[in-house]
């Protein structure tokens, strides 16, 4: 029985000893891995950069090495520092002490705080703390602190460099704007001036076209002046020895009619030399101030009478529009005019007539090719056949017509365009083919008085007296003028140069009365010849004569003091009133 | 499939660490502290071994053997008897019974995982 017993207790004793040899095993190898995990948690916190500390009760218990490399502070100052006595600001002191002092299980810490280094610097550090069991805060907590000094200043450099990127990239875009705005502006600009530049280009063309189309014109005149010039030499022959044969002829003569037939004919031929030399611009008469409504309404009125199939209409003022013109040349002016007017509507029809003063500015001159300045603009119009473009271009030039053989010289509308520019004036037309056509001419208004009207009186064949000294390098005209002269009573001496007639003149001073002196000669010319004669008796009297119109020469010696001017071909009646207006 | 063992003693610090270390190892345990119970866990649960001693209160583990040993579901369960009667006339007895082994106390654990293994292969 003891022995059973015995071996009871021997069994429990066994059991006993082998489940405590078990626990010891285990024991030693959990304590084998306590070991290695704490060697593990030690490396970890070894190499870790972020300071590691335990804080219990505001107080550190322990920190890891790179808190003391963070902060300076070592283990063994430990003891006597709080975490809130190395708060660099009061801030970070209340934050921290709240979170210190929270019962709250989920409440931790995360953020930027500042501390103090042993050294007295202040570090800046990201601060991250846990308690240790998060259901007794009393046990303590965990705080992580990161050095954030050099990264601060980093991202504080990276903050200002944003920043200062940012303002750049506002100016940046500022200036964008502005240059965009600038570029707007520019191209808008640079439209404006395209505008003009083809504006301007177009104003140059049509000047271009009008230049070259007065320079044809000029052209034309001259070669038309010449023509005139030496056909008026001849016509003046023609005319005198028809005068002479005439003179005291019965008119029952065989040959009166005939002569009668050559002078009308002669008369034509001379009306025609005018013509071209109107459009020639030889010259002007002497400028009277005429009034331009009182002109066209004379002028109308006398080519109704002649030509009943035309109805006028004349829109004139009561108020004088003057101008500063040759009375006849603005006749024959208007008179072609109306001539054309009458072309245009063979069946007859509607012709109006008007004129009115206007001013015209800087643009509007330019357009009529015109000085800006007060003008006169009177226009005939007619409801005719009109015409094309190509005709308007070429309707002033010389011998250009539109009408069948024989009905036109095609010499007017030339001649109207000679004598309007000559009185530095224009003339202009507007057409539409079988609607119509208006001509409108501009002259220059006058600021003169109202010129009295004095009709010219026929005057009668005046016989006179007195020697005439005739200068022509024509000796044909030499012949017919010194039988002219003789005719009228006068002794005619004749001159075939200028030098002869001076030579002349200075053997038979006392006895001549008048010089009759043609413009046109070869080496010493009417001007020259004058201005020597001028200085042997500077009260010789002198009548100019010329095939061509008075030119400005002549104009220059009327100023300085020659009496007159005869219009070749003259005949006696012209020659007898020259001469009487001069010696009396 | 871990082997199931009937664990039967009354003592409860021997019954507690046998059932301790052999559930370490992975048996599935089923203990008894009297005879009675032990018979109708082995009958009712149909356990691999049976590991029992045999002074047990109600029924002896000789008994409970036997009963075990002429039963025909029972009698092919392996029983080990522990026990602390070591005279070779209670060894016959307990053999004579039916057990397959029978071990004196005290035995210590490897021994008992041995006996217990070698009716295992078996």
């Amino acid at each position: 029985m003891q022995d059973e017993q015995l071996r009871r207790l021997l069994q429990q004793y066994i059991f006993n000893l082998e489940d405590a040899q078990e626990k010891a095993e285990e024991l030693s190898a959990a304590n084998e891995g306590l070991q290695r995990t704490t060697e593990f948690f030690k490396a970890v916190l070894n190499c870790t950069p972020h300071g590691i500390c335990l804080v219990k009760r505001h107080t550190f218990q322990w920190c890891s090495p790179a808190f003391t490399e963070i902060l300076g502070w070592t283990q063994q100052d430990l003891p006597a520092l709080s975490i809130l006595g190395i708060c660099s600001c009061r801030s970070d002191f209340d934050e921290i002490e709240a979170y210190l002092n929270s019962a709250d299980a989920g409440v931790f810490l995360h953020g930027e705080f500042n501390f103090m280094h042993k050294d007295g610097r202040v570090i800046a550090c990201i601060l991250s703390a846990r308690p240790l069991d998060t259901h007794d805060r009393s046990r303590g907590h965990v705080f992580s602190f990161t050095d954030f000094t050099e990264l601060k200043a980093a991202r504080d450099i990276c903050r200002n460099r944003a920043e200062e990127l940012q303002l750049s990239n506002q100016q940046l875009n500022r200036e964008i704007a502005e240059r965009a705005k600038a570029e707007a502006a520019l191209n808008e600009y640079k439209e404006h001036l395209e505008e003009l530049v083809a504006k301007r280009t177009e104003q140059l063309n049509e000047t271009n076209r009008r230049l070259l189309q007065a320079q044809k014109m000029e052209a034309v005149g001259t070669l038309a002046g010449g023509i005139a010039h030496d056909f008026n030499n001849l016509l003046t022959g023609i005319r005198g020895y028809a005068s002479l044969m005439l003179h005291g002829m019965e008119s029952d003569h065989v040959h009166f009619d005939k002569l009668k037939r050559i002078e009308a004919m002669v008369k034509s031929a001379s009306d025609l030399t005018s013509q071209l030399l109107g459009f020639a611009r030889g010259g002007k008469y002497v400028l009277k101030t005429i009034d331009l409504n009182e002109l066209l309404q004379k002028s109308a009125a006398m080519f109704c009478r002649a030509r009943h199939e035309i109805t006028t209409h004349l829109n004139t003022g009561k108020k004088p529009v003057l101008v500063e013109a040759d009375r006849t040349q603005m006749e024959q002016v208007l008179l072609n005019l109306y001539m054309n007017a009458w072309q245009a509507m063979p069946r007859g029809g509607e012709m109006t007539i008007s004129c009115k003063s206007l001013q015209l500015d800087e643009t509007e001159a330019a357009r009529h090719n015109l000085a800006p300045g007060h003008y006169a603009a009177m226009s005939v119009s007619d409801k005719g056949v009109g015409m094309d473009e190509a005709t308007m271009r070429r309707i002033f030039e010389p011998f250009f017509t539109t009408k069948d053989m024989g009905r036109g010289t095609g010499l007017g509308l030339a001649s109207a365009y000679g004598i309007i520019i000559n009185h530095h004036g224009t003339i202009e037309v507007e057409s539409r083919k079988w609607v119509g056509s208006t001509f409108t001419v501009f002259l220059p208004i006058s600021n003169a008085q109202a010129p009295s009207i004095a009709e010219a009186a026929e005057s009668e064949v005046a016989k006179g007296a007195g020697t005439i000294l005739l200068v022509d390098d024509q000796p044909m005209l030499l012949n017919v003028g010194k039988e002219l002269l003789e005719l009228l009573g006068y002794r005619a001496i004749t001159a075939q140069s200028g030098a002869k007639a001076i030579e002349c003149y200075l053997k038979e001073r006392d006895a001549i009365d008048v010089v009759i002196l043609d413009m046109i000669m070869p080496v010493l010319n009417g001007h020259d010849t004058y201005l020597q004669l001028k200085a042997i008796n500077p009260k010789i009297k002198v009548l100019l004569c010329s095939g061509y119109s008075i030119d400005s020469h002549a104009s220059e010696l009327i100023q300085l003091g020659c009496n007159g001017f005869l219009q070749k071909p003259f005949d006696l009646n012209e020659l007898s009133k020259a001469l009487k207006d001069i010696i009396n | 499939m871990s082997k199931k063992i009937l664990v039967v003693d009354d003592e409860e610090v021997i019954s507690a660490y046998l059932q301790k270390k052999l559930e370490k190892l992975g048996y599935c345990t089923i203990v008894a502290n009297d005879g009675e119970k032990a018979l109708n866990a082995a009958i009712n649960e149909k356990p691999d071994i049976v590991l029992m001693d045999v002074k047990l209160p109600r029924m002896t583990g000789t008994d409970v053997c036997r009963l075990l040993k002429t039963d025909p579901k029972t009698a092919n369960i392996p029983v080990i008897l522990l026990s602390a009667k070591a005279q070779p006339a209670e060894i016959q007895a307990g053999l004579d019974a039916g057990a397959d082994k029978y071990l004196c106390k005290p035995a210590s654990f490897p021994e008992i995982l041995e006996t217990i293994r070698s009716f295992e292969s078996a």
